[in-house]
């Protein structure tokens, strides 16, 4: 995925920052059911790391 | 060191320079304490909110759960707002967000630092969007149920009392609920990888979605099917 941040906007990137000030219209437990996922993957992808500390 | 510089006594002709190194020596071992405590004052930790997205995510890579769940919800809401603006329906919205997150941590450990965090992470989620929308335009049509509904069942065929039926009958509508709350590509991913045991590659060339999009769904697919069971368990049906 491209990093280079030339490749948007200034409104753009305002406009994602945005969402912050938005009511959260995400259900509480679609949210939660998905950071225990993601958490998940993130210690199958780097759990090891933090082993080897 | 011997006895200390106060109870020492002190000959007449020396009294003035003790004293002063006396002094000295006392204003120097403050002078220590002070440095001492400013320098833990210092190291304390500042809270983990207030952190730059950027070691967020050195220390995310470092399986730290806690920086972690800092960039999560950091994150949540501006990516989910940014989608469902977008695609204006909260099942797609859902679906793009978990792709987007799932990217984003599949990633992370080549996130090179050459644009900050934001831009990199708004990428994903605008180049996630905009592939959902081609794909909708391109196919254009939903997945309709095939054929009878499989759920449905008869005491004879199932060789259950009524009991037994109503129960199971119970357990397969709570299936079906569940699966009504994810998309119908997400649940023919899972019936083709548990029941037609296709690989990932497999589905992912079927369904034009991408690796990481069908380890979701059939993550959350599976997590569904499960709390289904939970639930009917719990109420004493199974």
């Amino acid at each position: 995925m491209g990093e280079t941040a030339s490749e948007f906007t200034m409104d753009e990137l305002h406009e994602f920052l945005n969402g912050d000030l938005l009511p959260s219209s995400a259900s509480p437990h679609f949210k939660e059911q998905l950071r225990d996922e993601m958490w998940d993957l993130v210690q199958e992808c780097y759990g090891d790391a933090k082993d080897e500390d | 060191m011997g006895a200390s510089l106060r109870s020492t006594p002190i000959p007449d002709r020396h009294r003035g320079r003790a004293c002063c190194d006396g002094e000295r020596a006392l204003a120097a071992g403050e002078a220590t304490g002070r440095a001492k405590r400013k320098r833990a004052k210092i190291a304390a930790p500042l809270p983990l909110d207030t952190w730059a997205d950027e070691p967020l995510v050195q220390e995310v890579r470092s399986g730290s759960e806690a920086h972690f769940n800092v960039l999560y919800d950091r994150y949540f809401q501006r990516i989910y707002s940014f989608v469902y603006l977008r695609v204006r329906n909260h099942a797609d919205a859902e679906e793009i967000t978990q792709e987007t997150f799932s990217v984003v941590f599949r990633s992370a450990g080549g996130y090179s630092g050459r644009s900050t965090p934001l831009a990199w992470i708004y990428g994903i989620a605008k180049n996630t969007v905009f592939n959902h929308l081609r794909r909708n335009r391109l196919h254009g049509l939903r997945v309709e149920q095939a054929g009878p509904d499989p759920l449905v069942s008869d005491s004879a065929t199932w060789g259950c009392n009524p009991e037994e039926h109503l129960a199971m009958g119970r357990y397969a509508r709570a299936i079906e609920d569940r699966l009504n709350s994810v998309s119908d590509w997400q649940a023919e991913a899972f019936v083709m990888r548990h029941v037609d045991n296709l690989t990932i590659q497999e589905i992912s060339e079927r369904t034009d979605r991408s690796g990481d999009a069908i380890r979701s769904a059939l993550y959350r697919v599976k997590r569904l099917l499960l709390e289904a069971g939970d639930f009917e368990r719990a109420s004493g049906a199974l």
